[in-house]
């Protein structure tokens, strides 16, 4: 599993290789969808780091909140997370945000999930299993955006990060049900509150 | 070449919420701090509108700004940054888009689309329906992801539209054991109309460039005249054209400044093409590279960027006559470490950096 030519990237001695050797379940499971991913995508150029920003922004101490993969694409660096989770909507919500309010991802391209399809969907049928947990992982993440961060009181997701790039989002050209264009943070939420989770907004979430 | 002069805030905005440069009007410096709009004056803040809440701030060419409030109640206005006068707006009029002579709003008694004049919000067409323009100073534009259209000013409808990019539709490999996907090309930015021409950018990397009359294609550029000998062969060619491309309307130049390279398009001549220069000599030289993910600020002769990598956060300035860094500084360290640059802005000799721990950094010239 352990892809010889990633070795030379940032972060596989530092972090990479000590998590592999970790014998904890969860730890195993993490690794070995992520090691699936990066083994079958290209443009990897790094792993595991701290997000370059300070420590604290969203209680997110750089110990927990790292990246996964850092990968180069078209509209700039990438990151992205892999997540093999049963309950997508359980994904920790302060690194959500950091990877969401990023200042240096202004394109939605920059950001990948990437879910573990055979945790969301037990079909058999390869296309339904897709189907099912692109589904369910998108549902998760609709769900996510709709909470709230740090408390009940605070601010939900969907605007927090809307406010940190409001022009990333009006590029979607996304509109509500009755037609109206979402170009305010009240607006996304209420986007982000209807029940379709097909379009623009959720292509940065990929199952394999 | 700068050096701090102040640092506004000082982390005391708290949590980060919007922090966002509108624009410069008679060399006062425009900002959005959460819910208070405030203008600067050589470095100096002159606090102007405070809200309980801004929904939405907009910026309209340079000398207006539509501001959506909701103290009380829900209040639309226009200030008009010359005069400092403030025109509320009734509450069924919902403006989207705005530019140098007049504003798209969408009235939302009648659902109908209404064009305002900006100095007396007089109605200059009306549509039946939701209708989503965009306007580049006085012109006016279709909204949408897969086509563009020109719209005559004075009623609303299409005058050409160039009618699809499917033409530059692509394969993407999100997984190398799975097929191939196909995907749309999408509208990415409207640069802007300079000698009679449109150009745009259509991601992945590419920019058109259209007859303003008639919307014929005459400009279709997507890879340079040729690679510098230190061209980076990890860079994919469409990578040219992502957010960090930008317009210089005064000289007529397209141009983006992107970790080791700077290009350009000279649009007085696009002929000529599209020109890559390497400049990693003075990367080595000052040890950063510029990441080209923060907006960056330029002059005629000049473009500030931030370097977040390889070392601790930095600012720099890229000579574009000598295509070479000429000056770098590490951004000051705080308790918290180096922060991150969110936004940068050049005005009045001024350099304006925000960094992510909530400060506004003012340099100046040394």
């Amino acid at each position: 599993m352990v892809a010889a030519a990633l070795s030379p990237c940032p972060g596989w001695q530092d972090a990479l290789l000590p998590a592999y050797q970790n014998n904890q379940v969860y730890s195993q499971d993490g690794m070995y969808f992520m090691m699936k991913i990066a083994n079958s995508i290209t443009g990897v150029t790094g792993f595991d780091a701290s997000f370059e920003t300070v420590e604290g922004t969203f209680n997110c101490p750089n110990t927990e909140c790292k990246y996964d993969i850092k990968l180069s694409g078209i509209d700039g660096d990438i990151w992205a997370e892999c997540k093999s989770y049963q309950t997508p909507s359980l994904i920790p919500k302060n690194q959500f945000l950091k990877y969401f309010t990023r200042p240096d991802v202004r394109d939605l391209n920059q950001v990948r999930y990437y879910f573990n399809k055979e945790k969301l969907s037990t079909s058999l049928n390869s296309l339904v299993q897709i189907n099912e947990a692109e589904d369910k992982a998108k549902k998760g993440i609709r769900t996510i955006l709709n909470s709230r961060y740090p408390t009940e009181q605070g601010p939900t997701i969907a605007s927090t990060i809307y406010n940190a790039n409001p022009a990333m989002f009006n590029n979607l050209n996304l509109k509500l049900d009755n037609g109206e264009l979402v170009n305010n943070a009240a607006k996304f939420e209420l986007f982000c509150q209807q029940t379709s989770v097909s379009g623009e907004l959720y292509n940065f979430i990929i199952v394999k | 070449m700068f050096k701090i002069s102040k640092v506004l805030f000082d982390g005391s905005i708290g949590r980060f919420d919007r922090f966002e440069f509108l624009g410069s009007f008679s060399n006062n410096m425009t900002w959005i701090l959460n819910d208070t709009i405030f203008i600067l004056e050589n470095g100096e803040v002159i606090e102007f509108i405070k809200s309980k809440k801004i929904i939405q701030c907009l910026p309209f060419g340079e000398r207006f700004i539509f501001l959506e409030m909701m103290d009380n109640d829900l209040q639309r206005m226009i200030v008009d940054l010359e005069s400092l006068q403030i025109r509320h707006l009734p509450s069924n009029i919902e403006i989207y888009s705005g530019g140098t002579n007049m504003c798209i709003a969408v009235n939302k008694d009648t659902i109908t689309t209404v064009a305002l004049s900006l100095d007396g919000f007089n109605l200059i067409w009306e549509k039946e329906g939701r209708h989503y323009f965009h306007q580049w100073k006085e012109f006016t534009f279709s909204r949408e992801l897969y086509d563009l259209a020109l719209m005559n000013n004075e009623t609303g409808n299409e005058i050409w539209k160039f009618p699809s990019f499917s033409q530059f539709d692509y394969e993407v490999k999100d997984f190398i054991d799975e097929p191939p996907k196909k995907q749309k090309a999408t509208f990415k930015g409207l640069f802007g109309v300079y000698n009679n021409i449109v150009w745009f950018n259509v991601a992945p990397g590419r920019i058109l460039g259209l007859n303003f009359l008639n919307g014929e294609l005459i400009y279709d550029i997507v890879e340079p005249n040729s690679y510098p000998k230190d061209h980076d062969p990890r860079f994919q060619k469409s990578r040219f054209f992502g957010n960090h491309s930008q317009f210089d309307e005064k000289q007529g130049m397209l141009f983006g400044l992107y970790k080791e390279e700077y290009w350009e398009i000279d649009l007085n001549n696009p002929i000529e093409g599209f020109k890559l220069y390497s400049f990693k000599e003075s990367t080595e030289k000052f040890g950063l590279i510029a990441d080209g993910n923060v907006i960056q600020p330029f002059t005629n002769d000049r473009i500030f960027f931030f370097s977040g990598y390889p070392k601790e956060n930095a600012i720099g300035v890229f000579d574009r006559n000598k295509k070479e860094i000429i000056w770098a500084a590490p951004v000051e360290k705080t308790s918290s470490g180096f922060p991150a640059i969110r936004r940068m802005a050049y005005g009045n000799d001024r350099l304006f950096l925000v960094t992510d721990n909530g400060n506004l950094i003012v340099y100046e010239r040394e």
